[in-house]
């Protein structure tokens, strides 16, 4: 049975509304009990403080998110033998005491409302209850177990860091600060989702970054209105400005170096509990294409790769598409010899060239779709397969024509080195959108959906910085670090279009 | 929304997928086109004209290595005009012509004599073709003619004729012209030009048999009086020709050494310049050309790495070459014909004087006083320095 | 959350060189090259001299006309020099004679395509198409519009001197030459094609009613003018020097005619397919730019609080008008070379020549 302060309603119905507010019940063991007492992972006993039957307290915790070993030695071992309490007569003086200091552990908060305490109990604070005057102490005793701190599964450097986020916000915002020793590195925590109460972080250097893009973050962080952010599209769907486009606009890492680097530059973090990615914003679409390895080698070698990278973006985009309008509108376009051998393939396949194509791309999908369903052990049939089945034997029997799956290997090869799954996918998006679109009407058909998508790209802004930006914007260009990276001493500048408060990187 | 989804999804489906959409009709697999190599065209005696196209047969590499089969694909038809026979092939052939890979356009002896211009009007105007496809010219037969003997070689014609002009830099008895220049030249009033000329060979050195086995060569210039075919140069004056308009890669030159014996002097670089020059005396030209030579072989048994022997060697070289010049340049002033285009250098130097001289150009050319100045060195010997002759 | 300056809303000065070299980069592709050799022979390639001190007087009126207007839009500017009635004539004429190009210019766009890739395609699918496009990215705004000018022109910029290179070392000196002093009427007449190009100076100024950091206006343009002069030189003298002038005049795109030629070895060959897209890309954007200015003209005259209505009916009007402005293609090349190359060199270069001098007597600047 629930005690409430002033409510008429019955209690256990309000429990179960989703906009509940518990702070209509009084701080009481009973009450916190029914809120959360039937469940198994909830323990609670009855302590009396040094034995003394007078001064009753209740302890409440959640098995597992609690360090069991220091809620014995440092919470409940004071309360039951530290000299101090026994002159204490009544649960007042008892109170008074442990705000002195005696439960001598560090993380002790002293609190009057249920809903913190809930919070806290929620969180791992192992909580201790004076019913009688509505008050209790809560003692962060976080010992649930944790993944340690890995390497980077997906954007590894040989010549670099080894560490990876890991899915604890705190010991996240700990590497950062690491990396980071300033005083101006600020990380301030709100808590997104209704159900979930998932801690965000969100990280800055109070002297580098714009205040109006702090505030623009804060308040559309604040805005979130969802009741998880269990899953990374919760948070990135609702902050970014363009929703429809299929670019990424807010940049993903596992990356703590390269975090803290871009908070460095001038741009937000963003650090989700649970999640062993940090997002950074704001996302241009140069960022997506720059891989971390570009800083760690000499600066010729990653101008070269960085340009390979730009040349397989546009290859993996537009390969098929101008395949299909060549091979079927524009055959003076191909070299003689090359044509020759592109018919000599196709004799005798009875798809046109766009089907073909089209058929091939949709099988590259299923392949890259079926590899990540499956377990790694089974995925590696699965490429077997593809490669045997839908390379060879369709080769063979007059299916495909080899040409055909040349390009969409190419095509395949080139958008695996895309740095960034998101602009990936968006490109295979855009890819099937253009191939459509060439084969309806050729060159005029790729040219057309070509500039509609340098359209989607200009008419996008990711946090009021363009999103082509260094490319367009600004008054002064900075491309020094786009197409190819210069050496470094030559960037002496932040990125002017992030509006920074100090606009000199080095002097 | 959902009305423009539905509307964006049924045009897609529509256009992409409607096989022979009134709207888009270009669309042509590549499996299905004829891939034209050559063109050649003749007129016929009751005005009409014969239009062969050329391509390579597609299974060639899989299937043409055993048998004999010619490996070229040949469609003939014929119309009053370039266009119409062009279409007409609609009415039997197995594929659709194309023409962006065009890359020879001959015309028969008979055809070029009455003039080639009237038919370079399609082929400049069609937007399939080139303008670097070469235009050449067949001699003594018509170029359907040729291309059915010699087709019937195992080689893809024009395979055959691109490594021919890969080739033929060795002897420069001619050179290539591609659509584009000839169409530049033709645009320029009152001058002569050439083209270069293939003829039928027997594939064996004699006489051209009656039967095949035909095999075909590179044969000089063909000169044209605007767009007409005159007479056929020999390979003398061919090469007196590219030594004028300084189009000369490489040659050999044979003089004789002292003893009489043959010495090969192969040309290793050359070049021409032409100073016009107009005074009291009426219009003057001075040719002068430099050119150097390496020795590549002797018959002869004397010693020839001398200082006195180069020397002789070196004047036995300018004299033929300036022979051979002379002779063109005698050839063109009598037949009153400016093969060299000899024009625009006069009105580059005199350009007050353009339209004068544009419009008396043929009255002046036979006037010009030619002096023709040549001036040589030996280079090198190869691998050995004395001929393995000498004792 | 506050806007940043210049960020949005508002185009910056170098946004505005681009789109000038935009602007006039599809004529000078197709039309420029045969006009220019038709007109003065091979003397034609040195024609573009011969304007060098128009252009530069316009750019000069440009800088002193708009330099020190902050705030004002270009409507504004007008206004204020010629006072309310006449500012607003000058700016309806403007309306009647874009819209008329802007028909001509869709309606060409279909034409050429025809006539040099896709023929046997009905001309209606290509201008209902673009109109389309066209339709699509005005939603976008006139920000995104001056964006993708200074995305697209570098890009094309690049790919012409690319193709330059290759194309380069074929011109002849005989197609070229001679150059001489009895050479200058008709250079002086071709000048007119290169005036042409330069002559949407003015409209550049409408494509976004607000243009942040006015004050460097004439040194941008200046070095934009100078980017896209020595590109109109290279083009005439590639166009000339490789077909010569008579068959460059009667060409109907010469420069891609000399583009199909280019083959090196044996690989890197028939690479038309960059001309076809560079030449779409600067088509499009090239109709683009007149119609957000005609948007924006009809906005400021109507006093519109929003023209995203307008759109579609504006388009509508377009379809009719580009499909009724000639029945084929010998009407629109006369159309051009009769009265819209004169027409334009009007008001692109006598208009800011206006401006300028009733300003100057008014005391407005």
């Amino acid at each position: 049975m629930l005690n409430y302060k002033n409510s008429s309603r019955n209690a256990e119905d309000i429990v179960f509304e989703e906009t509940f507010d518990y702070n209509e019940l009084e701080l009481t063991f009973r009450n916190i009990q029914s809120i959360i007492g039937s469940y198994s992972d909830f323990v609670y006993r009855n302590i009396n403080i040094v034995n003394d039957k007078k001064l009753e307290a209740y302890m409440v915790y959640i098995d597992g998110m609690v360090g069991t070993q220091l809620v014995s030695d440092y919470v409940l071992k004071p309360l039951m033998q530290a000299d101090v309490f026994a002159k204490c007569s009544s649960e007042a003086d008892v109170i008074s005491i442990i705000e002195q200091g005696t439960v001598y552990y560090s993380n002790a908060k002293k609190r009057t409302n249920i809903n913190d305490v809930l919070n806290d109990v929620l969180t791992g604070s192992a909580a201790v209850i004076f019913d009688k005057h509505r008050i209790a102490f809560t003692f962060e005793t976080k010992g649930f177990d944790k993944r340690p701190v890995s390497e980077p599964i997906s954007e590894n450097v040989i010549k670099g860091a080894k560490d990876a986020f890991n899915e604890t916000i705190r010991s996240n915002t700990a590497t950062c600060r690491r990396k980071i020793k300033s005083p101006n590195l600020a990380i301030e925590e709100t808590i997104v989702g209704k159900q979930s109460k998932t801690p965000i972080a969100i990280c800055y250097m109070k002297n580098i970054v714009d205040d109006s893009l702090v505030q623009e973050v804060k308040r559309r962080v604040n805005d979130i209105s969802v009741a998880h952010a269990i899953t990374a599209s919760f948070i990135e769907e609702f902050i970014i400005d363009n929703k429809n486009s299929p670019f990424p606009q807010i940049m993903y890492t596992e990356r703590p170096d390269r975090f803290c680097a871009n908070l460095l530059e001038g741009r937000i973090g963003l650090i989700i509990d649970g999640l062993p990615v940090a997002f950074i914003a704001p996302g241009t679409l140069l960022q997506f294409v720059q891989a971390p390895e570009d800083y760690s080698q000499h600066y010729l070698i990653s101008s070269l790769i960085r340009y390979v990278r730009f040349t397989s973006m546009f290859v993996t985009l537009l390969l098929p598409a101008f395949y299909i309008s060549i091979t079927t509108f524009h055959q003076e376009m191909i070299p003689t010899e090359l044509t020759f051998s592109i018919v000599a393939s196709k004799v005798g396949v009875p798809f046109p060239m766009f089907v073909e194509v089209l058929l091939m791309l949709i099988a590259f999908e299923l392949l890259v779709e079926a590899g990540l369903r499956l377990p790694q052990t089974i995925g590696q049939t699965v490429s077997i397969v593809g490669a045997l089945v839908v390379g060879q034997a369709a080769v063979e029997a007059k299916l495909l024509s080899p040409a055909t799956v040349i390009i969409v290997a190419t095509t395949a090869i080139t958008s695996f080195t895309m740095p960034n799954q998101d602009l990936s996918n968006a490109l295979r998006l855009w890819r099937f959108l253009l191939a459509i679109a060439s084969s309806i009407i050729g060159m005029y058909g790729l040219t057309m959906g070509l500039f509609l998508l340098i359209n989607q790209w200009c008419r996008m802004d990711s946090f009021n910085v363009p999103y082509l930006s260094p490319f367009i914007g600004d008054e002064k260009l900075q491309l020094q670090d786009s197409l190819f990276r210069f050496p470094l001493s030559t960037m002496k500048n932040r990125p002017e279009s992030l509006k920074t408060k100090n606009k000199q990187r080095m002097k | 929304m959902k009305r423009f989804f539905s509307l964006c999804i049924l045009s897609i489906f529509m256009l992409t997928f409607a096989g022979c959409s009134q709207l888009v009709r270009s669309r042509t697999e590549i499996d299905r086109i004829f891939n034209t190599r050559i063109v050649a065209i003749d007129s016929t005696d009751d005005n009409k004209i014969l239009y062969t196209i050329v391509t390579k047969t597609a299974m060639t590499d899989t299937a043409g290595q055993g048998g004999g089969s010619a490996a070229s694909d040949v469609l003939v038809s014929n119309g009053a005009t370039v266009f119409e026979a062009a279409r007409k092939m609609g009415e039997y052939a197995h594929r659709k012509p194309h023409y962006g890979h065009t890359e020879f356009i001959i015309f028969g002896e008979d055809t070029a004599r009455e003039g080639i211009l009237p038919y370079l009007d399609f082929i400049s105007r069609n937007q399939e073709f080139r303008y670097n496809a070469k235009i050449y010219i067949i001699q003594g037969h018509t170029a359907n003619d040729f291309i059915t003997k010699v087709n019937e070689a195992k080689i893809f014609l024009a395979d055959r004729l691109s490594l021919m002009e890969d080739n033929s830099y060795a002897i420069s008895i001619s050179d290539k012209v591609t659509l584009a220049e000839a169409l530049f030249i033709f645009g320029k009033e009152n001058i002569a030009t050439f083209l270069p000329v293939i003829a039928i060979a027997p594939s064996k050195p004699g006489e051209l048999p009656s039967q095949g086995p035909y095999d075909m060569a590179m044969k000089g210039y063909a000169i044209f009086k605007e767009d007409k075919l005159v007479e056929f140069l020999d390979e003398d004056m061919s090469r007196g020709v590219n030594w004028v308009k300084n189009r000369m890669r490489s040659a050999v030159i044979l003089v004789d050494a002292p003893d009489k014996k043959k010495v090969s002097l192969e040309i290793a670089q050359s070049k021409t310049t032409i100073k016009p020059f107009i005074d009291e005396n009426g219009l003057q030209c001075t040719i002068s050309i430099n050119f150097s030579t390496n020795l590549s072989e002797t018959m002869s048994e004397e010693e020839l790495f001398t200082i006195e022997s180069f020397d002789y060697l070196k004047k036995q070289q300018e004299k033929q070459v300036k022979q051979n010049v002379e002779k063109v340049i005698h050839y063109a002033l009598e037949k009153d014909m400016d093969i060299f285009g000899l024009l625009s250098p006069f009105i580059i130097k005199y350009p007050m004087m353009k339209d004068e001289l544009r419009e008396k150009w043929r009255e002046l050319f036979p006037e010009i006083k030619f002096n023709v100045e040549v001036d040589s060195k030996i280079n090198r010997t190869y691998l050995i320095t004395e001929s393995v002759n000498t004792k | 959350m506050q806007q940043n300056p210049g960020a949005k809303d508002k185009a910056s000065t170098r946004q505005l060189a681009m789109l000038y070299i935009i602007t006039g980069f599809s004529p000078a592709i197709r039309f420029l090259p045969s006009f220019a050799a038709k007109v003065a022979k091979e003397a034609g390639w040195a024609s573009p001299f011969m304007a060098v001190i128009p252009i530069g007087l316009n750019i000069f009126f440009f800088h002193r006309i708009f330099s020190k207007t902050k705030d004002k839009s270009t409507f504004e500017v007008i206004n204020d020099i010629l006072g309310k009635f006449a500012g607003s004539f000058v700016i309806f004429l403007h309306l009647i004679w874009i819209m008329l190009l802007l028909a001509f210019n869709i309606r060409l766009h279909g034409e050429r395509l025809i006539s040099t890739v896709f023929p046997n395609i009905n001309v209606t699918f290509f201008i209902v198409v673009t109109l389309i496009v066209t339709s699509v990215v005005l939603r976008s705004g006139a920000t995104a519009i001056a964006r993708m000018g200074e995305f697209l022109t570098p890009i094309l910029l690049l790919l012409f001197t690319f193709v330059s290179v290759f194309l380069l070392p074929n011109i002849r000196a005989d197609a070229i030459l001679p150059v001489y002093f009895n050479d200058i009427i008709p250079m002086f007449k071709a000048s007119f094609g290169t005036l042409y190009l330069f002559s949407f100076g003015l409209l550049i100024f409408m494509v976004s009613p607000q243009i942040a950091n006015k004050k460097g206006i004439g040194k941008i343009l200046v070095k934009a003018a100078l980017v896209y002069f020595t590109m109109i030189v290279v083009l005439l003298l590639m166009s000339i020097g490789i077909l010569g002038s008579f068959v460059a005049a009667k060409a109907s795109n010469p420069f891609l005619i000399i583009v199909k030629q280019i083959s090196i070895l044996d690989t890197i060959e028939n690479i038309e397919s960059l001309v076809i897209a560079m030449w779409l890309l600067s088509d499009s954007m090239s109709i683009i730019i007149l119609s957000i200015v005609t948007l924006n003209i009809m906005k400021h005259l109507f006093k519109l609080s929003d023209q995203k209505n307008l759109i579609n009916i504006f388009f509508v009007f377009m379809y009719i008008a580009s499909l009724g402005i000639a029945q084929n293609r010998l009407e629109i090349d006369v159309f051009n070379s009769a009265i819209f190359i004169y027409v334009s060199v009007f008001f692109g270069f006598a208009m800011p020549f206006l401006l300028y001098a009733v300003g100057k007597i008014r005391r407005k600047i």
